[in-house]
């Protein structure tokens, strides 16, 4: 029996952490949580999670500054970071990109949509 | 031809005119006057000569013929002549007796040269005096005796060496009949009429009197004056000369000599003359006054040389003048025309200063208040548009502060309503999908309706985003080659259960395979997405048809539908925010009226153009283009064309 994977997720809204939680935990992924964009790269190097949902409008540290910090670091470089935005912009989007975002997913976020995205990196 | 045009100008022209047709007119009409005055008095004194001359003549001939006349009368003398030319007996006792008989005759006046008795063929009978008158041929004129007749007497005269000779021949007939048959001939002198010839005074220094006379078919004209031109000019022979002319010339001499009166000026041979005539009857002479034109009309020709003098310094002093006056009339006029030329090109403070002209001043003085009025008035203009102006300003500030106001609350409020909305989506969608444990009917209708009513208020949210970001001009667009073709066909394939649903056919066609242009991969996938998505919701029946079609300098795409099409009049408004063209009864089918006006913002923003062609029962065709090279490479093409 392989063990639990383990998604960490990076948002400061506690009505989307739960909901997450709720989900993630039926689908069967382990959940960590972090809310203060600094602690992000501690609980990484911590944890290990498999995958990496990624607000971008954080306080704190910005979601392009920790998704950079994360691909810049050996140790963290390969897990992949699914870049979560409510703004349709390019701008953004390219700027996640650049920084080494893996995938995107756009507020509201849908169930399947998010099922779908984790089961590209995931298998 | 400019000078001519202009006041100045003409009223040069006008004044000089003016002067020297005045002044010339009045000249001519001086000199015209002064020259007929002036020959009148030449002629006048031309005439004393003539008739003073002629009584003079007629005065000498007058005792001569007295004289002669009484020799003839004696019958001894007719008698003796035609004794012996009828060849009588003892001839030369008669002519003894007749050289006696003119011996005696001779006057002691001496002023009678010599008697002569000739018969009829001029033959000297008997003689007494100058031996002139000898034996032989006289020398007498030459035809002296041509035309005697019995009581008429041919008087005529000659020049030998000492002057005049004046030659009577009087007719001596047979006694006690009217039969000729000889002539007496009286040479005489007349120093009185010699001297009367030479006195040219009132004449001038060149004028003559001549006498004319019929002798041989010629005129014999005398003169004391010299009628002959020489080399050094013309000489003076004061023991006259004599002339023969011919019987038709139109000279004075032979006029008079015809028996005509008259004075006038004439060419002769001596130049250009004027004379005065007139004929005397007793010995059917002519006498003649002549003097050079140019002596006698000299007064005349200096005022003529005057007249034109003065005439040519009165045109040029008369165009001066005329030009001074000219220029001092219309200079003012051409001061005032610049100061309204410098009005007219908007210099208000031009005021014009002109002291000459009563007329012209006082419309310098209105010009000028004219000229401050108006430039109260634009003074005042122009501080009320400023004023106007800077209210515009600031109420335009004001709007724009309002509005920049406006999309600060939509933008804030879209991002703001978006969080919760995404919390409710998460929770809800979770939930129906039954990820949190199963759901009766009910319970899943009810979640459907949350959801469904959360999903417009999302996009209706996102809209709002994009329609602000729009209409600030800060939609982002990040270009990438792209195939529309390969874009459509995912929209297509999303949108194909909707379809599939609906009974509906959708396909996607194109006849050029891949169209690549450079585009926003996201934003055009929302474009096509809504335009299908509006055919699809509009169209009951039939089918909706997408194609991609390359096109000059990029690509374009067509979504055509069979649906129930657009009523004409909302046609030019449907690319309008909040604009719907149905009217739509169920709630879930209403739109926000906002997804053509970001189609229309995404495409502009791109560089290309959205058109519409619908009609009602016949479908919708929406097309727009995209430029392959992108917006700025257009905006080149267009500054390159």
């Amino acid at each position: 029996m392989r063990e639990k994977k383990t998604i960490l997720i990076v948002d400061d809204n506690e009505d989307i952490i739960t909901t997450y939680r709720v989900v993630l935990d039926r689908m069967g992924y382990g959940v960590v949580v972090v809310k203060d964009g600094l602690e992000v790269l501690d609980v990484i190097e911590k944890v290990k999670p498999d995958l990496v949902l990624l607000d971008v409008l954080l306080p704190g540290l910005s979601g392009s500054e920790i998704c950079k910090s994360i691909k810049e670091t050996a140790q963290t470089r390969d897990i992949p970071v699914v870049a979560i935005t409510a703004s349709v912009s390019a701008d953004t989007r390219k700027r996640m990109k650049e920084v080494g975002a893996d995938e995107f997913l756009l507020k509201p976020i849908d169930v399947s949509d998010l099922n779908r995205v984790i089961k590209q990196f995931i298998k | 031809m400019k000078f001519t045009r202009s006041l100045k100008g003409r009223l040069t022209i006008t004044a000089a005119v003016a002067i020297v047709f005045t002044g010339t007119v009045v000249l001519l009409f001086s000199y015209f006057m002064a020259r007929s005055v002036l020959r009148e008095q030449v002629f006048k004194s031309m005439d004393g000569v003539v008739s003073r001359t002629r009584r003079e003549v007629e005065i000498t001939l007058g005792d001569m013929n007295a004289e002669a006349a009484a020799l003839v009368a004696r019958p001894q003398l007719a008698q003796d002549l035609d004794q012996y030319l009828a060849g009588a007996p003892g001839g030369q006792a008669l002519v003894t007796e007749l050289d006696g008989i003119l011996s005696s005759a001779i006057p002691t006046s001496g002023s009678v040269k010599g008697l002569a008795l000739t018969s009829t063929d001029g033959t000297v009978v008997a003689f007494a005096g100058s031996p002139d008158l000898q034996s032989g041929t006289p020398k007498l004129p030459s035809g002296a005796l041509a035309n005697i007749k019995p009581r008429h007497p041919i008087t005529t005269f000659s020049l030998d060496g000492n002057g005049m000779v004046i030659t009577e021949a009087l007719p001596v007939t047979r006694p006690g009949t009217e039969q000729l048959i000889g002539a007496m001939v009286i040479q005489s002198r007349s120093t009185e009429l010699e001297s009367e010839l030479s006195d040219t005074s009132g004449l001038g220094t060149s004028g003559r009197i001549l006498l004319s006379d019929f002798v041989a078919g010629k005129v014999s004209v005398l003169s004391f004056r010299d009628i002959v031109r020489t080399s050094t000019g013309v000489a003076s022979r004061t023991r006259g000369s004599l002339l023969r002319l011919p019987l038709n010339s139109d000279l004075p001499p032979v006029k008079a000599a015809r028996g005509e009166k008259g004075e006038g000026e004439a060419s002769g041979l001596l130049g250009k003359v004027v004379a005065s005539y007139d004929f005397i009857p007793g010995p059917a002479w002519g006498v003649t006054a002549t003097t050079d034109a140019t002596e006698a009309f000299s007064p005349i020709y200096r005022l003529r040389n005057v007249s034109i003098t003065v005439i040519v310094v009165l045109l040029i002093g008369g165009l001066l003048l005329a030009y001074l006056i000219a220029r001092s009339i219309s200079r003012p006029l051409t001061e005032l025309r610049d100061g309204v030329k410098a009005l007219a090109g908007g210099d208000l403070s031009t005021r014009v200063t002109i002291s000459d002209g009563i007329e012209v001043t006082s419309l310098a003085n209105e010009f000028n208040k004219m000229a401050g009025r108006l430039n109260d008035l634009y003074e005042t203009l122009e501080r009320k548009v400023e004023e106007r102006t800077i209210e515009l300003q600031e109420a335009n500030a004001r709007l724009k502060e309002l509005d920049d106001l406006k999309s600060e609350f939509v933008s804030m409020a879209s991002h703001e309503l978006r969080s919760p909305m995404a919390s409710m989506k998460m929770g809800v969608s979770t939930v129906l999908r039954e990820m949190v444990g199963p759901l009766n009917d009910d319970q899943k209708q009810m979640l459907d309706i949350a959801e469904r009513n959360i999903d417009r208020l999302t996009n209706l949210t996102s809209e709002l985003l994009d329609l602000t970001q729009i209409e600030a001009g800060q939609l982002d667009i990040d270009l990438r080659d792209c195939d529309l073709f390969e874009l459509t066909r995912e929209v297509v394939e999303a949108d194909q259960p909707l379809a599939r649903d609906k009974g509906l056919g959708l396909q996607v066609v194109s006849k050029d395979g891949p169209v690549v242009v450079r585009c926003d991969r996201d934003r055009i996938y929302q474009v096509i997405q809504n335009i299908v998505g509006n055919s699809l919701k509009f169209t009951e029946n039939g089918w909706v048809r997408v194609s991609v079609d390359g096109v000059a300098g990029g690509g374009r795409v067509c979504i055509e539908d069979t649906g129930p099409g657009i009523p004409a009049d909302s046609i030019g408004t449907i690319f309008e925010k909040w604009s719907r063209a149905h009217s739509e009864t169920r709630s879930e089918m209403r739109g926000t009226g906002l997804g053509l006006a970001i189609c229309k913002g995404i495409i502009e923003a791109h560089g290309g153009d959205i058109s519409l062609e619908s009609a009602p029962a016949r479908g919708t065709t929406v097309c727009f283009t995209l430029p392959t090279r992108g917006p700025d490479a257009r905006e080149e093409d267009d500054t390159d064309s």
